[in-house]
């Protein structure tokens, strides 16, 4: 086993569409922990119920790729659905899931490239792949 | 594709197109004081420390590096007896004629996503008939790991 380092990693939605020019990609997996806590409990007590996890996804804007396309698709005169993402952290080894976007940001500053982002909420299970 | 070379040649191209320039050279040995007089007004073009990160995840893109590379340049002008022009002058010609050189390629503006003036010195210096002056230009390009 090695360190895994963000070089060997990329943003795919679908199983084959590789995100073009993404720089970044973040997931947040969570558990919900309702408290349980009982009379005669001298400290308070959690459960876990439902799991649940977000994404964020970042690069430089490129309107010519079709996976970008897709994604911005959404929020222009697409239909609204699930898409399913693979965050890879090394060459055969993933986190999957289907996504629901919930926002997009484009950002453009003279003297630098046009960055683009999406946040999403996962729409089920995350899963991971290894090799 | 851009690289730090195709750049390079570039823009010692452009400086060479430019009807306001004679002389280009890119060797930091030679002395401008032994320039023949046909040669002024003259620029020699150094790349500066450039500076490098990641552009995207490297697999499926042909460009995953970007680079600012800094092209810094010193430009000399020489008075003799048939000019009008003061030195002043002739420094400031010389400085907007590699500006619209650098800024107007269009086989630059192919090669680099911005090229844009970051410093500039109209007076720098005068001796024994010479006067000189500097800036530099920031060149941003994406290009592939591979193929630096």
């Amino acid at each position: 086993m090695a360190a895994t380092v963000g070089k060997d990693g990329k943003f795919l939605i679908g199983t084959t569409g590789t995100v073009a020019y993404m720089d970044t990609w973040a997931i947040t997996p969570g558990i919900d922990t309702p408290e349980i806590t009982a009379y005669g409990d001298s400290s308070k007590a959690y459960g876990s119920s439902l799991r649940s996890w977000a994404m964020t996804a970042s690069g430089t804007l490129d309107r010519s790729d079709t996976d970008q396309a897709d994604m911005m698709d959404q929020f222009e005169d697409g239909t609204l659905a699930d898409i399913a993402c693979r965050f890879y952290f090394a060459a055969a080894s993933y986190w999957s899931g289907s996504v629901r976007l919930t926002g997009q940001t484009i950002n453009s500053q003279v003297g630098d490239k046009v960055s683009i982002s999406w946040t999403g909420n996962g729409n089920g299970n995350l899963s991971a792949t290894t090799s | 594709m851009a690289s730090r070379k195709a750049i390079y040649d570039a823009v010692v191209t452009a400086l060479n197109t430019s009807t306001g320039i004679n002389y280009v050279t890119i060797d930091v040995a030679e002395n401008a004081w032994s320039f023949k007089d046909n040669k002024f007004p003259a620029v020699r073009m150094l790349d500066g420390e450039e500076q490098i990160t990641r552009l995207a995840f490297p697999d499926d893109v042909s460009e995953d590096m970007e680079s600012e590379l800094p092209l810094e340049f010193m430009g000399y002008v020489k008075k003799n007896i048939s000019q009008t022009d003061s030195i002043d002058l002739s420094r400031n010609t010389l400085m907007v004629d590699i500006e619209k050189a650098l800024t107007g390629s269009t086989a630059i503006d192919d090669l680099v996503k911005d090229i844009t003036p970051q410093e500039r010195g109209t007076d720098r210096g005068y001796s024994d008939g010479i006067g000189w002056t500097n800036g530099v230009f920031r060149v941003l390009y994406h290009y592939n790991h591979l193929r630096p």
